[in-house]
């Protein structure tokens, strides 16, 4: 604020776009002319004087009050916008929430932000932006020009114009209109450049009250832990670098665990494929293909669709279950902890088998009813009463029904029959020790182990079938009973009714099976066999 | 092809859409009696009926008449327990062009549906 004349002041804004004017009560030899030559003066151009305000700034003046006018204005300047992505706004609002998640270098407070969200559970925070294909992410928008404005000296405050930018996208596409949508499903991710929609997720912290579950099409890697009671569903590969606590993992592909698990009896996996961890403690689930553990596995209950290839891991306790052979550095421990591994063991194919071999014979005595019901309506002779010629049709219809599943019957048997005894070949193989009282089960009889016995050694069924203790340094074998206490392991089909069930139910079936085979050039042997289980 | 089963028997209902899905026929509608079926073939448009003679409401005969008033040319295929000669001319008469008698086999359903099909084939060719 600076004083022109005595009485009168003058303050501009720094933006130079108004002046204001205040005048002393009573001010003498002070007129409207006067002001604005004093303005003017000032260097302030005549174009963005106000007079009407200067004079009536003036009269109050004379009036004997004090007075206040704004007297000059500027234009300001409007500056233009560059070209953008209109984003969805349920989409703006997950994205934001998404960038404290992502950001490496978010602080926890940031991150807690997140989930400061009273009106959902902390684990559906769903904080990542996750698109389906064809959704539609938001419309590109054209960059905008400017307006140049007018400060109260004339001068022009030049506009800057907004930029056109070639937006790239990245499994995405955009219509004629501009309107931008997902190409498949995955992370959404915007910057002012580029548009991403990407089938890999990088979570830079652990999956907590910050993140909520995690659900993801795609392959996704953490780069800590997983917090207990979280679940982290992806359809592709999950890789976890640090610790899982008891939580529920589920892989569409492998799962790698890079340091471990530690379910706490409570902790779940699925792994699609192979599952690979440091250590495994306290865990339940599947792996649809082989798992490979580095150090230990201690208190699991898990299946495994096809081997256990872990030459160095020690199963101190719990149960593994596999569909072909299991290596293991060492089964149990010195204090008799309960620790069993069954090999060739394929829970759904032994299951399949119990079912056809319980559906068989009812097909048989259905068939063989109805056939003895249609002989004895057949002999009664005479003209047929229209009931009877209904239950004649029925039971016609019962007989022919039932021959016609016998061979699908037969043949899934005979399917189920050749995968379970590809798995029966199947071996345990231990480089250390097999501690006293683990269970080791192997062609379908189950062995608790009466001393320890030392490896390398591999327990296997020979081509009799008979279980034997092979010592991998010298060749020399024993029989499994002469070292276990051995028995049937429960639920194991018996491979011999299978068969008998079979040629009841389609006689000469293997055989047929078995030419169709060798014009097709296919064999059902060995690793094959262990494909099918797994 | 769409196809109208009318029998009050659901049982040879399921029989007759057993025998059709062997032969690839899937599009199929079910009716309880004649009325059942009259109020069922305008939306439906089937291209194939096999009808029972004896049932409740509106027998198989009652419904074929009636029917053959508006459609002089889908064909029908009666499946009844009627095998009577005067019966199965009065079937013809009607507006029948086969005719299955009860007890049948899956076998000799197949073999008349396709018959039929075949006849109706040649006959617009």
């Amino acid at each position: 604020m600076r004083e022109l004349i005595p009485g009168l002041t003058l303050d501009i804004d720094t933006d130079r776009l108004a002046a204001r004017i205040a005048l002393v009560a009573n001010i003498e030899g002070v007129d409207a002319a006067t002001i604005v030559a004093a303005l003017e003066g000032e260097g302030i151009a005549r174009t963005s004087l106000d007079e009407d305000e200067i004079a009536g700034a003036v009269a109050k003046a004379r009036a004997g009050e004090a007075s206040e006018a704004v007297v000059a204005q500027g234009t300001p300047v409007h500056h233009g916008r560059d070209a953008r992505v209109d984003i969805e706004p349920a989409l703006a609002e997950q994205l934001d929430r998404q960038r404290a998640v992502l950001s490496k270098t978010a602080g926890d407070a940031e991150r807690a932000k997140v989930c400061d969200n009273a009106d959902v559970s902390h684990y559906e925070v769903n904080a990542l932006c996750v698109v389906a294909p064809g959704q539609r992410i938001g419309r590109e928008l054209d960059a905008e020009p400017g307006n140049d404005g007018l400060d109260i000296f004339g001068k022009v405050i030049g506009a800057r114009e907004g930029r056109d930018i070639a937006l790239k996208l990245d499994g995405a596409a955009r219509d004629g209109a501009g309107v931008i949508t997902a190409k498949h499903a995955g992370l959404l991710l915007i910057d002012p450049t580029h548009v991403t929609v990407s089938k890999e997720l990088r979570l830079p912290g652990a999956v907590d009250f910050t993140t909520g579950h995690v659900r993801f099409p795609g392959d996704a890697e953490i780069a800590d832990g997983v917090r207990d009671n979280f679940r982290v569903e992806v359809g592709g590969t999950l890789t976890v670098r640090n610790l899982v606590e008891a939580a529920t993992l589920k892989s569409g592909a492998d799962l790698v665990l890079e340091r471990g698990m530690a379910g706490r009896n409570k902790g779940r996996i699925d792994a699609g494929r192979d599952l690979t961890a440091r250590y495994l403690d306290s865990v339940i689930g599947t792996v649809g293909r082989d798992l490979i553990v580095e150090n230990e596995i201690t208190g699991c209950d898990i299946g495994v669709a096809r081997r256990v290839i872990s030459p160095k891991a020690t199963m101190v306790s719990g149960l593994i279950r596999a569909a072909d052979s299991v290596e293991l550095a060492e089964v149990g421990s010195a204090a008799r902890a309960q620790a069993g591994v069954l090999a060739g063991t394929s829970p759904k194919v032994e299951q399949t088998a119990r079912s056809l071999l319980a559906l068989a014979p009812r097909v048989l005595a259905d068939v063989a009813a109805a056939q003895e019901r249609l002989k004895t309506l057949r002999s009664i002779g005479g003209k047929m009463s229209p009931a009877q010629a209904e239950e004649l049709t029925e039971l016609e219809f019962a007989v022919a029904s039932g021959q016609g599943r016998m061979e699908p019957i037969a043949r899934a048997m005979l399917r189920a029959g050749e995968v379970l005894e590809s798995c029966r070949r199947a071996g345990v193989i231990v480089q250390g020790t097999i501690h006293a009282g683990s269970k080791v089960s192997v062609a379908g009889v189950e062995a608790i182990i009466k001393r320890s016995l030392e490896g390398p050694i591999t327990v296997a069924a020979d081509e009799q079938g008979t279980a034997l203790v092979r010592d991998q340094r010298t060749g020399s074998a024993v029989e499994l009973s002469s070292v276990a206490e051995v028995g049937a392991l429960e639920g194991s089909v018996d491979l011999a009714a299978v068969r008998a069930a079979v040629d009841e139910l389609s006689p000469g079936l293997a055989e047929r099976v078995e030419a169709e085979r060798a014009k097709a050039g296919k064999v059902i042997c060995g690793d094959a066999g262990a494909k099918i289980a797994a | 092809m769409r196809i109208l089963l009318v029998d009050d028997s659901k049982t040879m209902r399921n029989i007759q859409k057993s025998v059709l899905s062997q032969l690839g026929y899937t599009d199929i509608e079910e009716a309880c009696d004649g009325q059942d079926a009259l109020s069922k073939v305008g939306a439906y448009a089937p291209e194939l009926l096999l009808v029972d003679w004896n049932m409740p409401n509106m027998d198989g005969l009652t419904f074929v008449k009636t029917y053959r008033k508006t459609d002089k040319t889908t064909p029908i295929i009666m499946v009844t327990t009627e095998a009577e000669k005067a019966r199965v001319i009065e079937a013809i008469k009607a507006g029948v062009n086969n005719y299955v008698v009860k007890p049948f086999t899956p076998d000799l359903l197949g073999q008349r549906i396709r018959e039929t099909l075949d006849k109706m084939g040649a006959k617009a060719a």
